[in-house]
């Protein structure tokens, strides 16, 4: 009988040991707080306007965008992006949807539409490591924000970044081959968990560039970065992100996000 | 009268001579101490020495070529390149795949400053069927079976953006190409650190068996730092083993081998200190530096070993013979260093900073060898002395020798005027021909087969694409002009045109990515590789490019989008070879596109072009300056305005017979033949000034053209033979370089020295006894045999 309380105190002692160091491990507290931060976003929808401006050696480039997004299933497992470009004015119309797949199982799939042509052409392979429109963010900076699933995570401890208290969270794609970074290390603020500056590390964990989150809002309850910028790491180039128009929860349609109806 | 004040000078000189004489004694010892520790700290700051021989190095800042460089890199990003090909059976085997991929994760892993390295496995391949585009890498993974290897040969040999690029058209050749990223600014030369890096890759056990070539500037780059280091070493070492065993060979035991090499190779040292502790950089051109210092300040030391000993074969004791050498040498070696240094420090004057630096070091050697000679050799008599004086008869090579010397001179004053007549004439008929010499400037050419780098640019020249490049950056004059589709359609036209130079390759220019956009997007339909045919699918077209992971848009057209990039990869040409390529394409533009296009050139080619502009500007200042220089120096040195331009005749004879030389042996100009004419002027100069000086001498105490004639040839013969024999063993050394300019320039300059030689035994008597310069004097007859005299023995 004795042996059995033992027995039984052993294996309670040792559950609570397990509890309080899986609370402590900095890979599980880091997948933790990387879902928290994607739970801040929790519209079914949104739409917004950007505006995209790209400085080089003192020129200027100017891009914009109307962008739409819709989660087709809960628990962000399933999310639609539809871009629709305005300038410049020389491809005002061409659009770009973007199906993407939580998890590292399904490659995400993509469209384009090219309205001189009437034309609208599948995507695949490896655009996600190319530059989105000439700018400093690649493809992939845009798509796997959130996508939880596909990184493992560490938390470094924290910083006080302009006054913010942050975490410091560092993350790794688990697939490394689909990424062109080694690692992001992310200061996350600790009072509405959006991030405050990213770095990212190239194959060689040189920093190639840093993301900076310049200006924030509470738009219809959900906390959203408006402004952002990119600078590269050697200063050649930098990149400025102006959000307007910001809305959630408009009401979507899973149709507008259907590649068949990209020549509206 | 003039004898007089003569005597007057001589005896002011004998003074200072003393003087000096004792103060060396005094402190013999504190100067051998200084000198060492001089040397110590010469030795410490060349651990700084700097070697650069990149492109850039060769021009100012503000220099064109330098310009369009920099406004290339800004448009384009860094054109540094490196092309690692491997040779095979066959590139299309699993196991050589696999090999090949490691090798490439292997360098974009380890090796540093890269932005991308791209081989057959990984690079983009874009294709449309069933209305999906797919940018993708060419082959995922390794094909295993044997059908999936056919289909992955099939595209790779089928695109016509690779071959020649990354596989060669019988498929055994592999090329891996690492495009460099910016360098950062904080790193010192991080150009330098790539090749190690790929060394070092390459000699891991795996790699070791492959057959691998590499070509690109940051190869080139350190293969030709490398080689200006060990140039320098092997032919300096080289040098300074004849020069010893001529000194053995003419000397008197070994105090007068010691003496000269010591002083020289420290000369040689401080010149490396000073330049490492200044942080000068060291290019290909100064790897003559130590062995032309060997050779040209020699001359100093030899000069007063040689006098010390004829005084004291003339019974003179120990001191007493130090300071008559001191009075006699000190003004002579004072001259003749400051011409040499003159024709040194010309170079300043040319357009290509390497050159000019290299004068800049050659003077300071000449100076520092100067000051060098003039205490350490003395001090070295001072203190190991010769016991007595040795009363020696005359050695039959010096009897030969003498005998020989005074036959000329009666020749020439014999035939005076045949012997005027003739160096005029063949002086005239050699510059003449200097305006029928070509520039040529492609340095890849002048490395020696036994060099890797020539080896392996020779295999990319025969199997691959080439190994130059032309960058032609075509400017439209307004932001997204280069997108224009007239634009377009012009730059086409161009990249045609300049396919059709028998050097060139392969072009490739924003128009190929966007006829192949369109090809996919029409599902590669038969005759849609194509431009559009309306701007607003030509704009599409380019968007969609970069929508699709399209990787290559920053390097083909500019961020503004009003300057398109048309790079051609070419066989390697001769300068004046792409010289006519780029006025062939100008003259194109004009006459076909109605200069609609404004190109600025830049890359290897248009280096090559670049430094030949400067080239002959840079011979002919460098040339006019040691020229007017030197002069005014004889006329000072002399105190006679006749004389002194009179003494320059025979320096300038020298000086440009050796164009006759080249355009005999189809010698082109190249940068450092560039230089040549001041370099010979400049030595010459120092047999002329002995002469003259002694000359000068001889005639305020003789009265007497004949007899100052005889005498001057008495005293300075011996020592201007020897002086010219040691040059000339000196520069054949050059010879055994490495370098087909470097060989050039020292055969070129043993046929200046040798003749130049003669026209100071011929010349200088005929013209002198013909012109009379400084005073008449009366017909005399001349002796027909050799006045007997004592010769004294170290070539005096």
């Amino acid at each position: 009988m004795n042996y059995i309380r033992s027995l039984l105190f052993s294996i309670l002692i040792l559950s609570i040991a397990s509890i309080v160091w899986a609370a402590d491990d900095p890979a599980i507290a880091g997948k933790k707080l990387a879902q928290q931060m994607d739970d801040v976003d929790n519209s079914v929808d949104s739409i917004s306007s950007g505006v995209m401006t790209i400085t080089r050696d003192g020129k200027i480039l100017t891009r914009s965008f109307d962008l739409f997004t819709k989660q087709i299933k809960p628990n962000k497992e399933e999310e639609r992006v539809l871009f629709v470009f305005n300038e410049p004015a020389e491809v005002k119309g061409i659009t770009y949807l973007e199906w993407t797949y939580q998890g590292t199982d399904k490659d995400d799939d993509l469209w384009v539409y090219l309205p001189s042509e009437s034309m609208t052409r599948r995507i695949s392979g490896s655009s996600m490591f190319s530059s989105f429109m000439r700018s400093d963010l690649a493809n992939e900076d845009l798509k796997n924000m959130d996508d939880v699933e596909e990184y493992t995570y560490e938390i470094q401890g924290s910083e006080t970044v302009d006054g913010k208290d942050c975490y410091i969270l560092t993350r790794t794609a688990i697939k490394q081959k689909d990424t062109q970074y080694s690692r992001q290390v992310q200061w996350v603020r600790k009072d509405n968990l959006l991030r405050e500056k990213i770095e990212y590390y190239d194959k060689k964990n040189k920093l190639l560039k840093t993301m900076y989150f310049l200006t924030c809002d509470k738009i219809d309850g959900i906390w959203t970065t408006t402004k952002l910028k990119i600078d590269k790491a050697d200063g050649t180039s930098s990149t400025v992100v102006d959000w307007s128009k910001i809305q959630y929860n408009v009401g979507l349609k899973d149709q507008d996000f259907e590649q068949s109806r990209l020549h509206r | 009268m003039k004898a007089k004040s003569y005597e007057l000078i001589e005896s002011t000189r004998q003074r200072r001579a003393r003087a000096y004489v004792s103060l060396l004694s005094c402190l013999r010892w504190p100067i051998i101490i200084l000198c060492l520790m001089l040397a110590c700290l010469s030795l410490y700051f060349s651990r700084n020495l700097v070697f650069d021989n990149s492109n850039e190095s060769f021009f100012e800042k503000d220099d064109p070529a330098v310009l369009a460089i920099e406004r290339f890199r800004s448009l384009f990003g860094n054109d540094d390149a490196v092309a690692v090909a491997i040779k095979t059976q066959n590139v299309f085997e699993y196991e050589t795949l696999v090999r090949i991929k490691d090798l490439a994760e292997a360098i974009e892993k380890q090796v540093p400053y890269l932005k991308k390295t791209t081989w057959l496995g990984n690079v983009e391949y874009l294709s449309g069927y069933n209305d999906e585009i797919t940018a993708a890498p060419l082959a995922e993974k390794i094909p295993k079976t044997t059908q999936e290897m056919n289909e992955f040969k099939k595209k790779a040999m089928s695109y016509p953006d690779y071959l020649n690029t990354l596989i060669s058209e019988d498929g055994k050749i592999a090329i891996i190409v690492l495009e460099c990223d910016i360098y950062p600014k904080e790193v010192k030369d991080p150009r330098k650190k790539i090749a190690p890096a790929i060394y070092s890759i390459l000699k891991r056990p795996q790699f070791e068996a492959l057959d691998v070539h590499l070509v690109g500037a940051p190869i080139q780059n350190y293969e030709t730092n490398y080689l200006t280091a060990y140039e320098a070493i092997k032919l300096g070492l080289i040098c300074l083993t004849v020069q010893a065993v001529l000194l053995f060979y003419f000397g008197r035991g070994l105090r007068a081998v010691m003496a000269p090499i010591v002083t020289i190779v420290l000369s040689i040292v401080y010149t490396i200190g000073i330049i490492g502790f200044m942080g000068w950089t060291l290019s290909l051109m100064t790897i003559m530096l130590p062995a032309m210092l060997l050779s040209v300040c020699l001359g100093d030391c030899v000069h007063i070993i040689a006098d010390y000993h004829r005084h004291r074969d003339k019974g003179e004791e120990h001191i007493a013979a130090m300071i008559s050498t001191i009075r006699e040498c000190m003004l002579p070696c004072l001259i003749t260093s400051l011409t040499t240094m003159l024709g040194f420090l010309s170079f300043i004057s040319t357009d290509i900073a390497p050159i000019r630096m290299a004068g800049l070091y050659s003077g300071i050697g000449v100076g520092l060898a100067f000051i060098l000679a003039i205490t350490l050799t003395p001090v070295a008599y001072l203190i190991w002395p010769e016991k007595k004086a040795p009363k020696q008869a005359p050695e039959a090579k010096n009897i030969w020798l003498d005998a020989m010397l005074n036959k000329l001179v009666i020749f020439s004053v014999e035939h005076r005027r045949g012997v005027v007549v003739f160096f005029t004439l063949t002086t005239i008929v050699c510059a003449a021909l200097f305006t029928r010499l070509k520039v040529e400037t492609n340095f890849i050419k002048d490395l020696s087969l036994d060099i890797q780098y020539r080896r392996d640019s020779d295999f990319f020249d025969s199997r691959l694409g080439g190994a130059m490049a032309l960058e032609i950056m075509v400017d439209s004059g307004r932001e997204n002009g280069a997108r224009d589709i007239g634009f377009l359609t012009d730059l086409e036209k161009l990249q045609r045109y300049a396919e059709t130079n028998p050097h060139t390759k392969k072009t490739h220019s924003l128009v190929d990515t966007i006829k192949r956009v369109n090809e996919a997007l029409h599902n590669e339909a038969p005759g849609s590789r194509r431009i559009p045919e309306n701007q607003d699918k030509v704009s599409e077209s380019i968007f969609f490019y970069e929508m699709s992971g399209g990787k290559n848009l920053d390097k083909e057209l500019s961020f503004l989008s009003d300057v398109a990039r048309v790079h051609v990869q070419t066989r390697t040409m001769s300068t004046a070879e792409v010289k006519a390529f780029i006025r062939a394409l100008d003259a194109f533009i004009e006459r076909e596109l109605g200069g609609r296009l404004k190109t600025q050139y830049t890359g290897q080619m248009a280096w090559v072009a670049s430094i030949s502009d400067h080239v002959l500007t840079g011979q002919v200042s460098s040339l006019v300056s040691a020229a007017v220089s030197i002069t005014i120096m004889m006329i000072l040195a002399l105190w006679s305005l006749k004389l002194g331009l009179i003494s320059m005749l025979p320096n300038i004879v020298p000086m440009i017979a050796p164009f006759g030389l080249m355009w005999l042996f189809n010698v082109n100009v190249s940068i450092v033949l560039m230089v040549f004419s001041s370099v010979v002027i400049g030595i010459c100069v120092d047999d002329t000034t002995h002469f003259y000086i002694n000359f000068k001498r001889n005639l305020a105490l003789n009265s007497d053209y004949r007899q100052a004639l005889f005498e001057t040839i008495l005293n300075v013969g011996r020592p201007v033979t020897y002086t010219t024999v040691s040059l000339v063993l000196g520069f054949l050394v050059f010879a055994l370089s490495d370098v087909r300019t470097t060989i050039q320039f020292g055969l070129l300059s043993c046929g200046a020295f040798i003749w130049g030689w003669l026209a100071d035994l011929t010349f200088s008597p005929a013209l002198l006894y013909l012109l009379q310069p400084l005073k008449k004097t009366t017909s005399v007859q001349i002796a027909t045999q050799a006045p007997t005299f004592e010769a004294p023995k170290l070539s005096s």
